[in-house]
């Protein structure tokens, strides 16, 4: 098995792949992630979706991409009730998150302004998607951010067109990951989930034949606004970091999209909302509270190895 | 040409003389194995100047009564190679997930 690693979305990404034709395969896959970043972030001004958020109160004729994972984004709000709702755009500026984490960390994690009051903002659900015409208009006050279901999105894309260089191959994109093929050694795809408290130990290790894995911690981006400790994940319901009992979350599915996703829903949600969340479709997850604890679905232990206080 | 037949032969005769003395002088002087040093157990046995390491073995064959008696377990294929921790580091690369 070949791979590659390299840095792009402001995180490590990793692709593998066998066979003869892996090496195309995957500098195929790193230009689809390159080309996906730059229309997905946030960050850079010229990116699709910087273009989208200044339109707003306007329609935008959006590429097919742009509206897949808008419709993807709608369908995650509604089965999630909110808990994942990628318009948090404007309390992520409000609570420090206004530059890449990069430059973040480069700045000794501190945030360049005081946090200030929220302000009122749209609903979601009030974004006009016209699928038929490709054209999409958000509210006058409503800006997204992919954060939260761009990776999982571009990791899906990636592997897929992998897939038809290599018959065994995956695609890493900072801890969300999807598996096609089967493992070249072994019984699975083993995969270390990293300790939230130390990240040079691990505190398990899972083992997937195929599909998606994803991990989402309060304990990776953070900084400091005044005297406030910050995180990345909001909580749409109080527009402020989400206060959860855990410290990570994991989630195990079909493909990277519906992993993230959830794993960010479950985390925000935590022990309240968990079994709402995973219920419907009967999701295999795992969380570790402040304490290292693992616990996690029923479902979840035929994939944990190596962590002996595992508990439902 | 008799001269050279007669020569020919008297080379190939001392030839095969020498190199059998040779060989026997070899054999002789070389290092014995010794009884009980090696091992199944996968240990290292040292000799004078000289370390010996076992060679990786499949992982043995479950008996038959062994497989009836465990119908209940998943099955598992009797000819997989059980994979080891070094040799999957060289071949695959490492999978961590921990949120980004």
């Amino acid at each position: 098995m070949e791979w590659i690693e390299f840095r792009a979305m402001n995180t490590g990404v990793l692709i593998a792949a066998q066979g003869s034709l892996a090496q195309a395969g995957m500098k195929a896959a790193r230009d689809l992630i390159e080309a996906g970043e730059h229309r997905f972030s946030r960050f850079q001004q010229e990116s699709e979706l910087s273009q989208l958020n200044r339109s707003a109160g306007k329609w935008f004729d959006a590429s097919s991409e742009m509206v897949d994972i808008l419709r993807k984004a709608r369908h995650f709000f509604n089965v999630t009730s909110g808990l994942f709702d990628p318009s948090i755009l404007l309390d992520l500026m409000r609570i420090g998150y206004d530059r890449n984490m990069d430059e973040i960390r480069a700045q000794n994690k501190t945030a360049s302004s005081p946090a200030s009051a929220r302000t009122p903002k749209a609903d979601f659900r009030e974004m006009e998607l016209d699928l038929g015409s490709s054209r999409v208009r958000l509210p006058k006050n409503l800006q997204l951010d992919f954060g939260g279901i761009a990776k999982g999105w571009i990791v899906d894309q990636a592997v897929t067109l992998l897939s038809h260089y290599s018959d065994a191959c995956a695609v890493n994109a900072g801890g969300d990951m999807r598996f096609i093929g089967q493992a070249p050694i072994g019984l699975g795809w083993p995969i270390e989930l990293e300790d939230p408290r130390d990240s040079l130990q691990s505190i398990a290790r899972l083992t997937v034949n195929h599909g998606a894995v994803a991990t989402s911690s309060v304990a990776k981006r953070t900084w400091k606004q005044g005297e406030m400790n910050r995180h990345h994940l909001i909580d749409p319901r109080t527009g402020e970091p989400a206060e959860s009992n855990w410290l990570c979350t994991t989630v195990i599915a079909d493909d990277t999209i519906t992993a993230e996703v959830y794993a960010k829903a479950i985390l925000i949600g935590g022990p309240a909302e968990v079994g709402k969340l995973t219920a419907k479709n009967n999701l295999v997850y795992l969380a570790v509270d402040r304490e290292g604890n693992l616990q996690g679905s029923p479902n979840s232990q035929e994939y944990v190895h190596g962590h002996e206080s595992f508990y439902q | 040409m008799r001269f050279f037949k007669a020569s020919l032969r008297t080379l190939i005769m001392l030839t095969s003389t020498f190199s059998f003395l040779g060989g026997w002088i070899l054999l002789a002087h070389s290092l014995k194995p010794t009884s009980g040093s090696s091992s199944s157990s996968g240990s290292t046995t040292i000799l004078p100047n000289v370390a010996l390491t076992a060679l990786p073995t499949l992982a043995p064959l479950p008996g038959m009564d062994a497989q009836e008696t465990q119908s209940s377990q998943p099955a598992v294929n009797p000819f997989t190679i059980i994979s080891q921790p070094q040799q999957q580091a060289q071949v695959m690369p490492m999978f961590i997930t921990s949120g980004s």
